[in-house]
């Protein structure tokens, strides 16, 4: 239980005594920032090619209604209307807005309905939320599209349409997807026998919570460029995620062969999820085709915020049994989701929610009804699950210990899973945990939020602290994962290192950059990296579930030991020595045992191109599987002052600690941190998805839905734990959305430990709280 | 066809002379006829604060701002910034302190603190937080950019800049 942390024994196989890490383990500078901070950049908002047509989306004003007809006639004929194009055009096609392939979606989930998966075309004839497409204009420019909109005749039957999931699940709810004969997926998972643990339990508890939807609200708002060659070939710019997902999609839907797709991801302004999916590419590149021209659909904020996909909704109940001494013996969760009208990532992100679990559980059952209502898509977004399971446990927990009369952090210390123990991500594999450093960040947490320490009530002012702890995943837990990297190495000793998961803003260039640097031994400014373009890189799944540094970092590896083993029998030829004597570092070949420069590595590739006896161009790839989902840990802690007049919560002090494995850019890995962090912090204060009774938006401009601006922020402490996962490239594991999971659980418990009055819903509004202390008042003056 | 007028400004220190509508917005004139498109647009309504650039040495969110406004004006865009002779403070160390992410938020986020700097060179942290308050950033939870915005104050206090 008190074994030393992990922390404490970071170790690199196998260096030479004079060989350290170069490269990886430094904040070096993004390898993008240049052109980001001069305007420089491109992003595909950015991109206007010449003739190019606005593509303006025309939306359902009903909630849920089959369309009758769509007379276009008078529309088209407003000046620079080019198309339109309603949902009797499109391919019958369906697919799924997740974007996975098809082989995935059943395998994943035998357990599914397939039409619940695959479940939609690009325009459907029965609308099935307020806002969802029913036709897209094209036109010379916006005022023209408008205009057009306002004579598009357009005859619905209007519906009656599904608002909550309470209701869709009721017996009198119309059926969303008809022919299904329910509103619900249904899945279960479990391991050990739940009756017996409860049985056992000295004390059993159970506790409901409310999570509301949350946008991404990513700075550049959705946009797809479309462009077709006389030839025939396409090119695609989108604000995307998963460029290889997007190329087959178009594939499926549209049937143009993959050699005739050029998907690229440019600069983009956010990621988080938003863009794990198809947004408006197919639909795109098919206006394109009709009209012959270059073709640009960009949403407005509006739009964005509206009716892109937001993390899922979801009330969750927990019922836990724990002994005496407080071991958890018993674990039961239920479930349930609001999908939105579509699953897209629905399922997957559900059940996700049962995993993401850093304690021994002894017994679990899990159920998730993932319910469909007349709402936009709920969908993938930072922690995938995670913040909504995070929220329920840790507040669950955290009133376990306090009524066992236990130290919040002694409760979840003494229930943590250890290394060497089934790795708690992995249900139906034998993966074993070889790493965790979450008990060092709670201590260093501990110490850094002064945990012991209390302030006084101040005049209004009530002060308290509050944990919460979780595990990530590194990679995709449940399913193969793999990736795939390219190197070249230039006749001057640079290379081009071709990577296909989309560089977001966190910065997987740099590290994959890093990573390459360092294996291959040269120097970071001489690596050149070329990511997310389907024409140019290898294959990649894309950006998400935390992957890159781990899953491609690892592929790179194995790309550029290949591309050094090669290099070194050049040398050996060059230099006359033998090749086991020899090794890279520093831009040099230099000799194993002392690290004495031979050669340089610029020299090495021109003898290799132009003077070697059979030049060559030294260029290889590799592709790596995952062979483990190593889990990231973190432990969150808040220090707050609840205004009990106003009902107003004040952060003073948050530290976040976070095992991450090793830090391949210790500058980047705090910056994903702080910003998670920012998003946690919206998510618990300030953040909801307000719907009317006909399930629309009222909040979609940022005056009403309110993300942190710099000055609603407080002190954030980070503290990196370098628990060394063997199976990490250099040890790393990962941080971008683990960052965000615990953050509302530690607030809500700090609040509790200010108000003595735990709140079972977010956001923690000001009304909500001071309705919270009123109630709470009005029962104890009774 | 719109009726079309001819304004004058200098942008980035060079005179320009282009004709615009009384419907289009400076952000739209800078990306869609200069084609400088390191003037990003997040909102289009003034929200956000993407759209930042320096009018007459004030910041103005340049996505409602009629473009016939700056007839006459001074313009400094994320692209005059640096000038040929290399980054200026505020880029140099948004690029030391890692406080640009996915990058959207950067340009507007950089004009302000500038246009604010100029006119307060040595402010405390709160004040650095007040003048980015209109700038929107999704990435970074705004810890990176506040310190490199005060080390950068730093160095413009003892430089030339």
């Amino acid at each position: 239980m008190n074994s030393k942390p992990e922390a404490k024994r970071i170790e690199i196989p196998a260096p030479a005594s004079w060989r350290k890490l170069n490269v990886v383990g430094k904040s070096m500078p993004k390898v993008d920032v240049i052109n980001k901070v001069t305007g420089a950049a491109i992003y595909t908002s950015d991109i206007y090619p010449p003739d190019m047509l606005k593509g303006h989306i025309v939306r359902s004003r009903h909630t849920r209604a089959r369309i009758i007809s769509i007379d276009k006639e008078a529309a088209m004929k407003v000046p620079d209307v080019v198309d339109i194009i309603t949902c009797f055009d499109v391919p019958e096609v369906h697919y799924s807005t997740a974007g996975y392939p098809r082989e995935t979606i059943l395998g994943v989930c035998p357990n599914v309905d397939p039409r619940f998966m695959e479940d939609r075309t690009l325009m459907e004839k029965e609308v099935r939320y307020e806002g969802e497409i029913v036709a897209l204009i094209l036109a010379e420019n916006v005022q023209a599209a408008r205009e057009a909109e306002s004579l598009l005749k357009i005859e619905y039957e209007v519906l009656p349409h599904v608002a909550d999931t309470k209701y869709a699940l009721s017996e009198e709810a119309p059926l969303i997807h008809g022919g299904t004969g329910k509103n619900v997926i249904q899945t279960e998972m479990s391991y050990g026998d739940i009756e017996e643990g409860f049985k056992k339990s000295d004390f059993i508890f159970e506790d409901s919570v409310s999570l509301q939807g949350q946008q991404h609200t990513c700075m550049e708002t959705s946009c797809s460029v479309a462009q077709i060659d006389p030839s025939g070939k396409v090119t695609l710019w989108s604000t995307t995620q998963v460029p290889f997902h997007i190329r087959r999609n178009v594939h499926e839907v549209l049937g143009i062969p993959m050699s005739k797709i050029r998907v690229i991801k440019p600069a983009i302004g956010g990621g988080f999820g938003e863009r794990q999916m198809v947004q408006n590419e197919i639909l795109c590149v098919y206006a394109a085709m009709r009209t012959r021209r270059a073709v640009r659909i960009e949403l407005t904020r509006e739009e964005n915020i509206a009716y892109t996909t937001l993390r899922h909704p979801a009330d969750i109940t927990l019922k836990t049994g724990v002994d005496k001494n407080g071991k958890i013996l018993a674990y039961q969760m239920y479930v349930r989701s609001c999908a939105g009208a579509y699953s897209g990532h629905s399922n997957y992100v559900t059940k996700a929610m049962c995993t993401k679990n850093p304690y021994k559980l002894g017994s679990m059952f899990f159920h998730a009804d993932i319910t469909f209502t007349n709402r936009p898509d709920s969908g993938a977004y930072r922690g995938y699950g995670n913040p909504q399971m995070c929220f329920a446990r840790e507040y669950h927990f955290d009133r376990i210990a306090k009524e066992l009369g236990m130290d919040p952090s002694e409760f979840r210390k003494q229930n943590l899973v250890q290394v060497g123990e089934s790795n708690p991500v992995a249900l139906k594999s034998d993966w074993v945990l070889q790493s965790n450093g979450l008990e060092a960040c709670i201590d260093a947490g501990k110490e850094a939020i002064k945990w012991k320490e209390r302030r006084q009530p101040n005049g209004s002012k009530r002060y308290g602290k509050g944990m919460s702890a979780a595990l990530h995943v590194t990679g995709i837990s449940a399913e193969p994962d793999f990736s795939s990297a390219t190197i070249k190495l230039n006749e001057d000793g640079t290379v081009s290192l071709m990577i296909g998961s989309p560089d977001l803003g966190q910065g997987c260039d740099t590290t994959h950059a890093q990573v390459c640097s360092e294996t291959l031994g040269i120097n970071l400014k001489d690596v050149n990296v070329i990511s997310a373009d389907t024409d140019v890189t290898s294959f990649d799944g894309g950006s998400y579930s935390s992957r890159q540094t781990f899953v491609a970092g690892n592929a790179i590896i194995l790309a550029a030991n290949k591309v050094k083993e090669k290099v070194l029998k050049y040398a050996s030829e060059m230099t006359h020595q033998q090749l086991g004597n020899l090794d890279t570092y520093d831009g040099w070949i230099v000799r194993k045992e002392n690290g004495r420069r031979i050669v340089s590595m610029a020299d090495l590739a021109y003898f290799a191109a132009y003077k070697a006896i059979e030049p060559i161009h030294i260029c290889e790839s590799a592709s790596y599987n995952a062979l483990n989902c190593p889990p990231a840990f973190a432990a969150h802690f808040a220090d707050v002052e609840v205004d009990v007049e106003t009902g107003e919560i004040k952060i003073l002090n948050f530290v976040a600690a976070h095992d991450v494995g090793k830090a391949i850019n210790p500058d980047l890995v705090t910056a994903q941190v702080e910003g998670a962090i920012a998003q946690g912090i919206g998510y618990t204060l300030t953040e909801d998805m307000i719907y009317d009774e006909r399930a629309k938006l009222l909040n979609n401009s940022f005056t009403d839905y309110k993300v942190p601006r710099s000055t609603d922020m407080c002190p954030i402490e980070v503290i990196v734990v370098e628990a060394y996962e063997p199976s990490g490239p250099y040890g790393a594991k990962s941080v971008g959305e683990m960052a965000v999971a615990p953050v509302a659980p530690a607030i809500a418990n700090a609040v509790y430990d200010a108000l003595g009055i735990r709140i079972n819903s977010l956001p923690l509004t000001k009304e909500k709280v001071l309705a919270a202390i009123k109630e709470k008042e009005g029962k104890t003056s009774i | 066809m719109e009726k079309k007028y001819t304004i004058n400004f200098t942008l980035n220190g060079k005179e320009r002379t282009v004709e615009t509508t009384a419907g289009t917005t400076m952000s739209a004139l800078l990306r869609e006829i200069l084609g400088n498109t390191g003037t990003k647009v997040g909102c289009d309504i003034g929200d956000c604060g993407a759209c930042t650039i320096i009018m007459n040495g004030r910041a103005v969110k340049s996505c409602i701002l009629p473009a016939m406004k700056a007839d006459g004006a001074d313009i400094v865009t994320i692209e005059g910034l640096g000038g040929k002779d290399g980054l200026h403070p505020l880029q140099k160390k948004f690029v030391e302190y890692a406080a640009v992410q996915c990058g959207y938020c950067t340009p507007g986020m950089i004009l302000a603190a500038k246009a604010f700097l100029d006119e307060n060179p040595n402010p405390t942290e709160e004040e650095a937080r007040i003048a980015i308050s209109g700038n929107i950033c999704r990435c970074t939870g705004y810890v990176k950019p506040v310190l490199a915005i005060l080390s950068a104050a730093e160095e413009m206090r003892g430089g030339s800049y």
